[in-house]
């Protein structure tokens, strides 16, 4: 049997094969369209709904699109440690940062032993 | 020597000639099954019964106009989707179906990375094109890729764990495949290869964007997702990754699960051959199945379902299989 290097190098030759046969495919497409294609005017323009977008409305802010997923998806759990765990006094703040202060010496020990 | 046998293999069989015409014949038959179940006729005036539907639809994305729109990076898209296709092929020469397969110890590490790269792929091309519809769908794809790209490794890990420690495998896919079949005989084993068959198909359904999976695509909320600003050939590159993963997918899931034409070696060939296709089209027709019967979820209740069941279940099975090895 072949070192796993080997095979990493032989899967990596196997990607530039197709990446080559794919890319000759490419130029014989777009070769086969050329007479068809004008690629100018308000086909390259992005357009949504109909309407022409300026280029401040092409994106999604990040916070809107990443983490409303996982807002969403873990809401039931902030609600229960909101109601349960956090009381807004100071004092408590300080003892669940010592809890967890605690655990993350208890892993590193354990990590280092 | 080893050079030309790559080449022949990524260029005829089980390459790039060879999945060709699987993804050809595994479309009509996926297309032909879906509609049957919905009441529908599915392809049907293109060729025999439809059959040249798939390859018509290929031709005309391959003769239609590649619009690239302004801001966009045409070449950087052709360049992923290139490279997502050829590690799927890469990942065929893995599987016992390769004369001269690519084989390792460990080598299961070399299988979850070429796995993994037709997801970066549709979700990189989707960020690459200025529109909000494919920004969304790209955020959708990479929320999911944390659920089920985990639950599949996790599937996919469970019998190559149970077949080196059992069979001396050395974790390699190759040898897995040629062993793992056996595991179904033990009561011990069987329960986790049950377990992770049951997450590797829900996991392949997500991963091929099936209902009710489809939600980085969802046309009826954001267009095409990723896929809005393509046309042309980039399109069919987008398709043909689609279905040559529909295809590797279901190979892996055969062979890794069932061995293929393995536990029928002393057979003549072509039982072997027959009872390795009559497996293949069964885990088709099990995707076709649910994707039929099912409507699309959003997208917290896809990540629920995975987190709350898929990957616990995967994850049980694994732990499972290393205590069983560890303990027999």
């Amino acid at each position: 049997m072949t070192s796993l290097l080997v095979s990493v190098l032989e899967a990596a030759f196997v990607v530039l094969v197709v990446l080559v046969i794919l890319f000759i495919a490419y130029g014989l497409s777009l070769r086969a369209t050329k007479a068809v294609t004008k690629s100018s005017g308000e086909k390259r323009r992005p357009f949504a709904c109909g309407e022409l977008l300026r280029p401040s409305e092409t994106g999604v802010p990040d916070a809107s699109i990443y983490w409303a997923v996982w807002k969403k998806l873990f809401r039931s759990f902030y609600n229960t440690v909101r109601d349960k765990v956090h009381t807004g006094i100071l004092n408590d703040w300080l003892f669940w940062m010592f809890i967890f202060m605690v655990v993350l010496v208890i892993i590193f020990v354990v990590v280092i032993k | 020597m080893r050079l030309l046998e790559l080449l022949f293999e990524t260029i005829v069989y089980p390459g790039a000639l060879f999945l060709s015409v699987a993804v050809w014949l595994t479309q009509w038959y996926y297309r032909k099954l879906c509609a049957r179940m919905q009441n529908r006729m599915g392809p049907s005036y293109t060729g025999p019964f439809g059959i040249l539907q798939p390859i018509a639809d290929y031709l005309k994305l391959f003769f239609k106009e590649d619009v690239s729109i302004e801001g966009s990076s045409p070449k950087l898209a052709t360049v992923l989707l290139s490279v997502a296709i050829g590690s799927v092929v890469a990942l065929t020469l893995m599987l016992p179906i390769a004369p001269w397969p690519i084989m390792a110890s460990y080598d299961v590490m070399l299988a979850m990375y070429l796995l993994v790269w037709p997801t970066i792929a549709l979700a990189l091309i989707g960020v690459l094109t200025p529109n909000p519809f494919s920004a969304i769908g790209s955020s959708r794809l990479f929320s999911m890729t944390l659920a089920y790209e985990v639950a599949f490794v996790a599937s996919i890990l469970t019998p190559v764990v149970l077949a080196s420690s059992f069979y001396g495998a050395e974790y390699s896919l190759y040898l897995s495949c040629l062993k793992a079949w056996e595991l179904w005989f033990n009561p011990l084993t069987a329960v986790s290869m049950a377990l992770s068959l049951l997450s590797a198909l829900l996991a392949l359904q997500c991963k091929i964007l099936a209902k009710p999976f489809d939600i980085p695509d969802a046309e009826t909320e954001i267009v095409a997702g990723p896929f809005t600003e393509y046309s042309g050939f980039k399109l069919a590159l987008i398709f043909g990754l689609h279905d040559v993963e529909v295809v590797v997918g279901s190979l892996l899931i055969t062979m890794l699960f069932f061995g293929g034409p393995v536990p029928f070696a002393q057979l003549p060939w072509y039982v072997a051959l027959i009872v390795t296709v009559v497996e293949y089209l069964i885990v088709i027709a099990i995707i076709t199945w649910i994707r039929t019967i099912t409507g699309r979820f959003r997208v917290d209740q896809a990540l629920a379902l995975f987190w709350k069941y898929v990957l616990p279940i995967a994850t049980i099975a694994l732990i499972a299989s290393v205590i069983i090895s560890q303990v027999l």
